[in-house]
């Protein structure tokens, strides 16, 4: 990369790690709230 | 409705007389805030006259902020609040009753007390004065985006960190041209549009805000 | 269920019963797969312009490669805060459920393509400019665009009651929309009149048509990919949000969930 490596690769890579990450934390069954019968949804 | 609106006023006026020391906490704040980037910066005269608007500035900005939760919380927790929400008088007209009253009791001190600050950054008599008029055009703004945050934050857990968190990116706008006048007018150009636009800035949340807080206030009661 | 007669007139009824988040769960479910999709091959066709087919910047040799993330991601946090305080304003004028779980579904998204913005702008700003960080008008609006979603989501998690944090949120994300232009522009105005006409992002000379190219599919491809991520949130807020329902119940009890 015509010495402008660390540059070019650290903006794609933190990208990319940021973007599966995002991912990541999506594919993480949610802490799931105990199931309320009696709890009145509006 | 003009009544409920100056009979609001009085209130809450005299309401914050009665606990003045907290006003003049935040005087204080104001100006202690301001010292500080002296003693950190380093006291050089030529340094100084350059951060001087700007260190005044963001005290101001800082200040009201910590008058800002005080503005409904009272309210709310003796109920007034609620009252306020089921009176027949228009919601909108009763906040910027509020808003007002807060705007002369927290912010007008720190139009009167900016020029002294000014003066510890040595700033010339018109740039104080520009100084002074850019505040007391811009606070206005202040007060009322703060409001809507305030309102927005009603009964919350940390509500005044997260007023401060709000509004600091909404401020900016009323910060940069408040600093841009007083340093205008320090290179002897005219601080016009930038007042021009604050005074524009401020119409325009006049106009919008209350609106915009009585929502939010409605949201909270929901 | 749903408030349709006053608005069918307005909306259809065949659009409108998607409306409602029991409906709209699995339509979301089918979409996000193909925006995934579509958004892989999207990425690796402008990765491969990008790297391989735009030729070589005369003035700033290969750093200006990150050209090809950094304004795909900056249009994408601009973007996604209008989206976000459209699906705010619908919510706070129709009241509907659905659209305030979409501004919620969207605020991550966009804060993540704000910070890859600030990140590749600053490691764009070190070879170029000599600094991480130079104060650039546009690199300081996307830092208080940033601000603006942290605070749209520290207010919504300060809120427990569900209804009450969608409100308020939109209320607040419609109170940023309106204040990003002026934020922008005296943005613009303070850098101007700080630093001269020096330091600016937007002034690229002359684009080859590749490089324009390369820029167009890359922001393709994070526009797919914010549909598939915010269509794939938007299904786990609707699953917890509605999880005393009925559908909700049975897609638990058939283990599906």
């Amino acid at each position: 990369m015509g010495g402008y490596g660390l540059y070019v690769w650290g903006s794609y890579a933190m990208s990319a790690l940021l973007l599966v990450a995002e991912l990541v934390v999506l594919s993480q069954k949610p802490h799931q709230p105990p199931m309320d019968p009696l709890e009145d949804e509006s | 409705m003009l009544k409920v609106f100056k009979a609001l006023v009085k209130r809450d006026m005299t309401l914050a007389w009665r606990r003045r020391t907290d006003l003049l906490n935040a005087v204080l704040f104001f100006v202690m805030v301001s010292s500080l980037f002296p003693l950190a910066i380093g006291a050089d005269p030529k340094l100084l006259r350059l951060i001087g608007p700007g260190v005044v500035w963001v005290g101001a900005l800082l200040s009201c902020q910590l008058t800002l939760p005080r503005l409904f919380a009272s309210d709310h927790a003796d109920q007034t609040l609620e009252a306020m929400v089921l009176a027949p008088t228009p919601l909108s007209v009763l906040v910027l009753a509020k808003v007002l009253s807060h705007w002369l009791c927290a912010n007008m001190p720190l139009v009167f007390i900016a020029p002294v600050l000014g003066m510890q950054f040595g700033l010339g008599p018109e740039a104080l004065g520009v100084l002074a008029l850019s505040l007391a055009l811009g606070t206005p703004s202040l007060s009322l985006i703060g409001a809507i945050a305030g309102a927005l934050t009603l009964g919350l857990r940390g509500a005044g960190m997260l007023v401060a968190l709000l509004v600091l990116p909404l401020y900016c706008p009323v910060l940069i041209m408040g600093c841009l006048a007083v340093e205008a007018t320090v290179s002897g150009l005219s601080p016009e549009p930038y007042l021009l636009l604050l005074a524009a800035f401020s119409l325009a949340t006049v106009a919008i805000g209350p609106w915009a807080i009585a929502t939010a206030i409605g949201i909270a009661y929901e | 269920m749903s408030s349709a007669t006053p608005n069918q007139a307005l909306i259809g009824s065949r659009w409108f019963k998607y409306a409602s988040p029991a409906t709209f769960y699995p339509l979301a479910g089918t979409l996000a797969p193909w925006f995934a999709v579509l958004s892989l091959l999207l990425f690796g066709l402008g990765l491969y312009i990008s790297f391989f087919v735009a030729p070589t910047d005369a003035q700033q040799g290969e750093a200006y490669r990150i050209i090809f993330i950094h304004v795909p991601a900056a249009w994408m946090s601009m973007v996604i805060y209008l989206a976000m305080a459209f699906w705010a304003g619908l919510g706070l004028a129709f009241h509907t459920r659905l659209s305030g779980m979409m501004a919620s579904a969207l605020a991550p998204s966009g804060a993540l393509f704000t910070v890859i913005a600030l990140w590749t702008g600053a490691f764009w700003g070190k070879p170029t400019w000599g600094a991480w960080w130079v104060w650039d008008a546009r690199l300081t609006s996307e830092l208080l665009l940033l601000f603006l979603y942290l605070g749209f989501m520290a207010l919504q998690a300060a809120i427990e009651d569900p209804r009450r944090a969608d409100r308020a949120g939109a209320l607040l994300a419609l109170v940023g929309v309106v204040n990003i232009p002026i934020i922008y522009f005296s943005v613009q105005w303070w850098n101007t009149l700080h630093q001269g006409a020096s330091v600016s992002f937007t002034r690229a000379p002359s684009m080859a048509m590749t490089m324009l190219e390369g820029m167009m599919v890359m922001s393709l491809a994070c526009w797919a990919y914010v549909f598939a991520v915010v269509l794939w949130r938007v299904r786990k807020i609707i699953l917890i949000r509605e999880r005393n329902s009925d559908w909700v119940r049975q897609l638990q009890q058939k283990g599906v969930l």
